[in-house]
């Protein structure tokens, strides 16, 4: 499905491709660049790391740990294939059910989108500078760099391998037994700036508005901020960056020729795509118990286009979660504020009725109950809710 | 250290030790609540509230059995260290399913989903069943049941789960028939 | 949690004493068949199936971290050696081929996996017989399924041939004995092999024999030991 707004790439791809028009400068000289359909000679070294590589890909495939959306897939596809151009067909891109924000670029093309991801970017420009950056990181071959580096050393992998010291983190265990490679390796200073650039590069060059950039990255040291020290920011721990990351970005930002039909941001498409995802991955965040950086992602949601109704619902089940003192009614408030909006999740109004009903409001739980039973006709508790039903009717509650 | 030797001694004494105990079929006391009657045997381990039982390897097919779980403790308890929901006696079904499928996830569970949540009978009391599926940690497909109730401010469960290929389908119909035959020990 | 574990805190037992003590015991016989399962008096085709692999290393901090570049290495040596010793044998080889509906793959996958299950709870049984429930004592009766049907179909073959083999090397400094969750629970020093075969009628599922490794065998990564490896696996497969 081609989205409407196609038209805005058009043009600045026109612009790259056929006139080599650039709007910002290389920041670097030559840089080592990968063809399409890039393989390995047989009988190279490169060939026996491409294969391991492979293996692992399969692993990825049969490990029960992707997110199946087909939307949400061929969204990250479409996305990729925007940017990655002649290499399109070269990356594969996965997305993980994993609820930390993390992306990675293994040195055959495969591409890890971490489901915590996808809650914390906030639109589709966002999410493409992400994904450009770690598309540069296969283009400019950097896992190719340091395997050609770690070649003369006892463990050639190493540099691919889990990345231990981000333990303490429960999901490291279970990427090392799938031998998810590639997935939490730490890429230098260096190969981290020309992936901003050449992710920048890409992104203004199929029309994203390079202020999200920067933007990404103010998020993701805001959200560290309010977590433990001992908690580690994987993505910030496997992305080392200088401190002038975020100017630098926004500088180019500035610097950059804004195109006749103005930046795409991409707020709504983004939305529309995440929405059906989202009560899984806050179900997902939630478990983790770090409810000071939840709630700022919730914060951020606000700003993000996300409905206010959906952000009021989440905020109620925050509240439901921790479970703290005063928390209950601040829940019962929050799912009321919710139920204001006509485009309300259904969920709202069982967990309203569900408040009522246990604190001996039967009366006014029935119409809610009622309600969500007519917005949700699959609902998976929709006998239950029947039975809640009839309980309060003939008295029990 | 006297249990060393007391171990050793049961072990090499015969080798017919097991650590499990033989359920046969007929009239089996779960818990001070309630009795159910399996139709076939099963190999039970027991600790503290709860009983598991298995035929072939409790990673393959098994029904444990929590009983009278109260107040503040945590309905699978899983692990100390992992941030189990609590049970509490005013929680509604819908909570219940939440706190046992974050209890799955929490202990390796992968893709747990609820499915089917309706009002069933825990013997002559009223209770509640669902059911689950859900991928071990190695991506291997399980499928489970839940059947359960609170009595007297307190939660019995009896959760059975099994590898989707083969062992969940081979003791299902066995499943519900000690679910059909469960009786209470004294009207709640 | 590992079954193993949970018998040993309730004796109050470092698990590790535990298999120490039972191997002292009764000897169990390392090769299981089905009641009833003859000889084939005529040849037979046997689906190899990809063999089920990995390498590992045990980190200081405790991580099982699989090493690709270990497995890849054994599965190609094992596989090689796997179809140069069953060519002794009368029967027909067929190789698995990959199928192109990823639904297909998916599916021969869990039966892959089902397997590691299966063998791994044979294993622990024939390792610790306090741990083989009453009810499969008398028995050998195991099944990947119906669904391995599918299999059959696929490669028109009557019977599959399962390999599951986890190494893992401690790295300098751990302590000789430690539990690993792969090998559930059972205290190893570093190099101690798991690994078992199977023969599963793809008819109807049932694994008509079983064998696992009992000594090590070193270095997966090396032909020599691949081949006593594969050598030992296959002992006495009734084919």
């Amino acid at each position: 499905m081609i989205p409407v707004s196609l038209h805005r790439f058009v043009v600045p791809l026109f612009c790259t491709i056929i006139l080599g028009c650039q709007s910002t400068p290389s920041t670097h000289g030559k840089r080592a660049t990968v063809q399409q359909g890039y393989q390995p000679a047989l009988d190279t070294d490169e060939a026996g790391l491409w294969l391991v590589m492979d293996q692992a890909e399969q692993d990825l495939k049969t490990s029960g740990k992707l997110v199946t959306d087909v939307h949400a897939n061929e969204y990250l596809r479409e996305i990729v294939c925007r940017l990655a151009n002649d290499i399109c067909g070269d990356v594969r891109v996965y997305l993980v059910r994993i609820p930390y924000f993390n992306a990675s670029m293994a040195p055959n093309g495969v591409m890890q989108v971490w489901s915590g991801l996808l809650l914390r970017t906030e639109n589709e420009a966002q999410l493409a500078y992400i994904l450009g950056h770690e598309i540069a990181h296969y283009r400019y071959q950097h896992s190719l760099q340091m395997f050609r580096q770690a070649k003369n050393t006892a463990n050639v992998l190493a540099p691919f391998q889990i990345v231990t010291a981000a333990g303490g983190i429960g999901y490291v265990g279970s990427l090392a037994q799938i031998g998810a490679l590639g997935t939490l390796m730490k890429f230098s200073r260096d190969h981290e700036r020309e992936a901003d650039d050449g992710g920048f590069e890409m992104i203004v060059a199929a029309g994203y508005n390079p202020h999200e950039a920067a933007r990404v990255w103010e998020g993701l040291l805001q959200e560290k901020d309010a977590l433990d020290e001992d908690a580690p920011s994987i993505f910030l721990s496997t992305h080392p960056s200088s401190s002038d990351r975020v100017d630098t970005l926004k500088q180019r930002a500035i610097a950059a020729t804004t195109p006749e039909t103005g930046w795409y941001t991409g707020m709504e498409r983004y939305n529309e795509v995440i929405d059906p995802l989202r009560f899984k991955l806050m179900r997902d965040e939630l478990r983790l118990r770090q409810y000071p950086a939840t709630q700022i992602l919730l914060d951020r949601a606000a700003s993000a286009g996300v409905r206010i109704s959906e952000i009021r619902y989440f905020q109620a089940e925050l509240y439901n979660a921790r479970a703290e003192e005063g928390d209950l009614s601040k829940a019962e408030a929050a799912y009321r504020d919710c139920i204001k909006s006509p485009d309300a999740p259904p969920e709202a109004y069982r967990e309203l009725a569900t408040i009522y009903m246990k604190s001996g409001r039967g009366k006014q739980a029935v119409p809610l109950f009622e309600t969500y039973l007519v917005k949700k006709p699959d609902a998976f508790d929709q006998s239950m809710i029947k039975a809640y039903i009839q309980r309060i009717g003939s008295g029990e509650n | 250290m006297k249990n060393i030797w007391v171990g050793l001694l049961l072990l090499l004494s015969g080798c017919a030790t097991t650590f499990y105990t033989l359920v046969e079929p007929g009239q089996v006391v779960i818990c001070d609540r309630y009795s159910v009657k399996p139709g076939i045997q099963w190999s039970e381990i027991q600790k503290g509230d709860v009983r598991l039982w298995t035929v072939d390897g409790v990673e393959l097919e098994s029904i444990r059995f929590i009983s009278g779980i109260s107040e503040g403790v945590p309905i699978m308890d899983i692990t100390k260290e992992k941030h189990e929901t609590p049970f509490r006696p005013d929680m509604s079904e819908t909570e219940l399913v939440d706190a046992i499928v974050d209890a799955f996830s929490l202990s390796g569970s992968q893709q747990v989903e609820a499915r089917n949540l309706q009002p069933a009978r825990f013997g002559s009391a009223e209770g509640f069943r669902f059911e689950l599926d859900f991928m071990d940690a190695d991506g291997l497909n399980k499928k489970g049941v839940v059947v359960g109730t609170i009595m007297d401010e307190a939660l019995y469960l009896i959760i059975y789960t099994g590898t989707r290929i083969h062992y969940f389908p081979k003791y299902a119909r066995e499943f519900e028939d000690i679910v059909s035959s469960i009786e209470l020990k004294r009207i709640p | 949690m590992s079954v193993i574990n949970r018998f040993a805190r309730v004796l109050k037992v470092p698990s590790v004493f535990l298999v120490a003590i039972s191997l002292i015991g009764c000897a169990q016989t390392q090769v299981r068949q089905k009641a009833g399962h003859h000889e084939a008096q005529q040849s037979v085709s046997v689906l190899l199936m990809p063999v089920d692999i990995e390498l590992s290393v045990l980190t200081a901090g405790g991580v099982s971290e699989v090493r690709a570049d270990w497995t890849a290495k054994a599965k190609e040596l094992v596989s090689a050696s796997l179809r140069r010793q069953l060519a002794q044998h009368d029967d027909k080889l067929l190789e698995y081929v990959e199928p192109s509906n990823p639904a297909d793959v998916q599916e021969h996958t869990q039966i892959i996996k089902l397997h590691g299950l299966v063998g791994k709870t044979i294993m622990v049984h024939s390792i610790l017989p306090a741990a083989v429930p009453p009810t499969k004592k008398d028995s050998f009766e195991w099944s990947l399924g119906e669904e391995v049907s599918c299999l059959r179909e696929a490669s028109g073959a009557d019977y599959g041939l399962f390999v599951y083999i986890r190494d893992s090397y401690a790295t300098a400094g751990r302590k000789a004995l430690m539990v690993t969750s792969a090998l559930f629970g059972i205290g190893i020093s570093s190099g101690r092999q798991v690994g078992f075969s199977t023969l599963v009628d793809l008819r109807d599922g049932s694994v008509v024999w079983f064998n696992r490794i009992l000594k090590q065998s070193g270095d997966l990564r090396t032909e020599s030991a691949a081949h006593s490896t594969v050598k030992e696996l296959i002992e006495d497969i009734p084919l």
